[in-house]
C-alpha cells in the first residue's frame, strides 16, 4: 500500500515542480513498498540514496527560482530545505548504523516530513512563481 | 594518439549524473540554468533520469513475473 498517494492539494501551480514533488512520494512509497517486500538491505540503501539525492536535487531547482524572482521569503524557505535534507541524512546515517529500523514509524515522519513542506512552505510561493513566471 | 583529459565539469544539482558522464543528452545539467528555459530543459532531463531510476529500483523490489 502507498504511503502516501498525490492529490490536487499538493499542487503548487507549476506543473515542473508539481512533478518533482510527485517522484519525492514515489521514491518514499518504493521505501514502503521495499520493506513490504523484506527487500535486501542493498535496494534499501539506494532507495535511501536516491531519496536524499532527490531532495537535494529538488530542493536546488527550487532555490534557483527564488534567487532569479527575488522570492521574498527565500532566506527562511532555503533554511528550512537544509533542516530537512538534514534529517533524512540523520535517518539515513542512523539506519546505515543500525540505530534506526525503517517500519511504520519512519515512513510516517517521511509522509509527514514530505507533506507538511510542500502544504505548508511550498504553497506559499506559488502565487509569487507562478506570476513571476508568467512574467518572465 | 592519446586522449586529451576531459575537463571535470561541474554537475549543477542533478545529483544522479557523475562528472564523467557522456551522454549528449545530459551536458543540459553541467551547467547552472541561465534562463527559465535552460532551467525548464535541466529539470525535465534531472526528472527522466530520476524517473527511469525510480522504475528500475521498483522492478528489483518487484521483479515481473513472466510466464
Ligand atoms: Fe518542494
Ligand atoms: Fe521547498
Amino acid at each position: 500500500m502507498a504511503a502516501l498517494e498525490w492529490s490536487d492539494e499538493f499542487s503548487v501551480g507549476i506543473d515542473l515542480i508539481d512533478k518533482q514533488h510527485k517522484l519525492l512520494i514515489r521514491a518514499i512509497n518504493l521505501l514502503a513498498m521495499a520493506v513490504e517486500h523484506n527487500s535486501s538491505r542493498d535496494i534499501m540503501k539506494e532507495i535511501f540514496r536516491t531519496l536524499r539525492d532527490y531532495t537535494d536535487t529538488h530542493f536546488a531547482y527550487e532555490e534557483l527560482l527564488f534567487d532569479r524572482f527575488g522570492y521574498p521569503d527565500s532566506v527562511k524557505h532555503k533554511l528550512q530545505h537544509k533542516n530537512l535534507l538534514g534529517q533524512v541524512i540523520d535517518l539515513e546515517q542512523r539506519w546505515l548504523a543500525g540505530d534506526a529500523e525503517i517500519g511504520s514509524e519512519v515512513l510516517t515522519f517521511l509522509v509527514e516530513w514530505l507533506r507538511n513542506h510542500i502544504l505548508g512552505s511550498d504553497k506559499a510561493y506559488s502565487a509569487f512563481l507562478i506570476t513571476a513566471l508568467k512574467n518572465g | 594518439m592519446t586522449e586529451a583529459p576531459k575537463p571535470s565539469r561541474p554537475v549543477f544539482a542533478c545529483r544522479f549524473v557523475g562528472p564523467d558522464d557522456e551522454d549528449p543528452r545530459n551536458s543540459i545539467l553541467f551547467w547552472e540554468p541561465k534562463t527559465i528555459q535552460e532551467w525548464v530543459a535541466s529539470l525535465n532531463r534531472c526528472n527522466e533520469i530520476v524517473e527511469s531510476h525510480l522504475d528500475d529500483l521498483e522492478r528489483s523490489i518487484a521483479p515481473i513475473k513472466r510466464l
